[in-house]
């Protein structure tokens, strides 16, 4: 007990927590300060305001899209890059990570050059009617760009975290490496996978650089707030901007719970 | 039954060379060797979680050398069990199931029939995070049981229990053993291979030192390193036997003379069993198979003392507490032992 206590007011443990004390200011304060600024009125009126609820629609329908489309692939690929050994997996996984050290309005601007119309994607889409320049699937596949590392890469922890021997105990009982992936590697990893699929949303949602080069129109609520700032100014933004977090926020505690239910 | 030809294997600084041996239908097969000895790898080799660099497995005429894991019907528990951890001790015993037709019904029947053997039945809906080291250890047999393998290979299969459920599980593996279950068992422990085996094949640094019924390896092991392991340590080479009137004279050291009454090829070897060896006083003639030492070294265990006497090479003689009582040994003491002529076996 006592030394619990001297351990508490050691001057040591004092500097720590007062350091720590001020990141965590640091973090809350700028919200905070937001939150304080803007009226419940205000927030409603920004939530009767249809342009601002067709964009936060709008915002969670594709960066859900980009992330349960891409998903299907990013998922395998994790797997093999948390079991295989390969030439250039280094190289891969520095492929992989490259979205995340890239200026996202460079990001963006490489993701215009793949899919305008002039380039084979486009044409593609075209075939379907469809010009992904300031296209909500434009938008999602800008959105996926910036934010598939985080899918990949929590989803490839998590794999590694399955132990091997559980997969050859599998085998060995005579199922397919399919049935192993299904019945063994996926559940074990599954939380992982679950924390990567709600980063990789959220980073979708939030993604502002790489999508207003993409499409300006039809709005996320990202570019409405950056738009808004810029044409009427701070406190025209500012309520937008709080229902968006509060939005977010929503979401994020709704799928945490969800998942958390399901691993229990 | 089952046939290992000449398999070979390198990984690495280690390498499994010219491994072959025969099991037979219902054999319970023992192998026998120090960690790192290349026991668990052999056992991923005839399971086909690896691939032999050479040799083959045919098992029941067929042969599998290159049939895929999942496809070989054969059985392993591993030394870790890998239960499945997220899925139930039911769903853990019903997993090799999958595809095989059963009805609903069907797959409870096998599952209960599996957990009634091996006493787990009140566990089946439990998850494997809250069992027992003995509990789980079951879990696994029933699961590669229920999958009626036509061999059962094991992996330590009494590592990590303690002493009471160890005994347990013997009594489980003989049963298993006796309903005619062919078993390919490892282990470090000789006493456990002992117990167990119909045939003991000693494995060391990758290669078969000895292959036999248990009694015989323990009577007429093959090496120092097969002797060491089954707990002798009185293990000599033999330099040179001559025979003097109706003995042989074996020389195993220089100036160092054993008599016994068999005799003894030159590099073959020599063993003395530790509890035939006596203590005299040291008064009275210097007779054959008289030593004077000195005791370097005295180890006590429940039952008994080891007493190292270095007589110019090391003697293990093993005293009974009651003995001890009166002999009244220490160490740094000399004394005078006596091997009696029957005690020197050539083997």
């Amino acid at each position: 007990m006592s030394g619990i206590k001297s351990a508490l007011i050691s001057p040591f443990r004092i500097i720590l927590i007062l350091l720590g004390s001020l990141i965590l200011l640091f973090l809350i304060a700028p919200i905070a300060g937001m939150f304080l600024a803007t009226t419940v009125s205000d927030i409603f009126e920004s939530a009767k305001d249809t342009e601002v609820r067709d964009s936060i629609w709008l915002t969670l329908f594709t960066a859900m899209g980009a992330t349960l489309f891409t998903a299907i692939g990013a998922i395998p690929l994790a797997y093999i890059l948390a079991r295989k050994d390969f030439k250039l997996k280094r190289f891969v996984l520095g492929l992989i990570d490259l979205p995340i050290v890239i200026p996202h309005s460079a990001a963006g601007i490489a993701i215009l050059g793949f899919i305008s119309r002039d380039t084979a994607m486009g044409k593609f889409a075209s075939n379907f009617g469809i010009d992904l320049v300031g296209h909500p699937a434009g938008i999602s596949i800008a959105m996926a760009f910036v934010s598939l590392p985080f899918l990949i890469n929590a989803a490839r922890d998590g794999f590694i975290s399955v132990p091997v021997r559980l997969e050859k105990a599998a085998l060995v009982l005579g199922a397919s490496p399919i049935r192993i992936f299904f019945s063994i590697s996926l559940p074990l990893a599954w939380k992982n996978i679950v924390s990567g699929l709600i980063m990789m949303f959220a980073r979708g949602m939030s993604e502002f650089g790489a999508v207003v080069i993409v499409a300006y129109h039809p709005m996320v609520t990202p570019v409405l707030i950056f738009e808004r700032f810029g044409s009427f100014g701070l406190s025209y933004a500012r309520p937008a901007a709080v229902l968006f977090i509060l939005v977010s926020l929503l979401f994020f505690v709704v799928l945490r719970l969800l998942t958390k239910t399901k691993n229990a | 039954m089952l046939e290992l030809k000449k398999i070979s294997k390198r990984a690495g600084d280690f390498a499994l060379q010219d491994i072959s041996f025969h099991v037979s239908k219902g054999e319970y097969f023992v192998l026998l060797g120090v960690s790192g000895a290349g026991k668990t790898m052999l056992l991923e080799i005839i399971a086909g979680l690896r691939n032999p660099d050479s040799g083959s497995i045919v098992i029941n005429g067929r042969e599998l050398t290159h049939v895929k894991a999942n496809k070989r019907g054969v059985g392993l528990v591993f030394q870790d069990n890998a239960i499945f951890p997220h899925l139930s001790v039911e769903k853990n015993i019903a997993y090799s199931f999958h595809g095989k037709g059963y009805s609903n019904n069907e797959v409870r029947s096998r599952v209960l029939k599996w957990a009634e053997t091996m006493n787990i039945t009140d566990l089946l809906s439990r998850k494997p995070s809250g069992l027992s080291g003995g509990e789980i250890r079951r879990v696994a047999l029933a699961r590669t049981l229920a999958m009626e393998p036509t061999v059962l290979l094991l992996d330590e299969p009494l590592s990590s229990l303690d002493v009471l459920i160890q005994y347990d599980m013997i009594r489980l593996l003989k049963k298993l053993h006796e309903a005619g279950q062919t078993i390919i068992h490892v282990t470090h422990d000789f006493n456990e291979a002992y117990s167990l085996a119909d045939t003991l094949t000693i494995i060391n640094s990758g290669k078969i030192e000895q292959t036999g019924p248990p009694a015989e390896v323990f009577r007429n092991p093959a090496s120092r390193f097969v002797s060491a392991l089954t707990g002798i340590r009185n293990f000599f080479t033999c330099l040179e036997s001559k025979r003097v009137e109706n003995l042989y004279c074996i020389r195993i050291k220089d100036g160092i003379h054993l008599y016994s009454s068999e005799p003894c090829s030159p590099v073959a070897s020599v063993i003395i069993r530790e509890d035939e060896i006596a203590f005299l006083p040291k008064d009275g003639s210097v007779d054959n198979n008289v030593f004077d030492g000195e005791i370097t070294d005295i180890i006590p265990s429940p039952e008994f003392f080891s007493v190292v006497v270095n007589a110019g090479i090391n003697f293990f003689a093993r005293v009974t507490n009651e003995e001890m009582k009166n002999l009244n040994l220490h160490t740094g003491d000399s004394v005078r032992i006596k091997i009696p002529l029957g005690s020197v076996i050539p083997v």
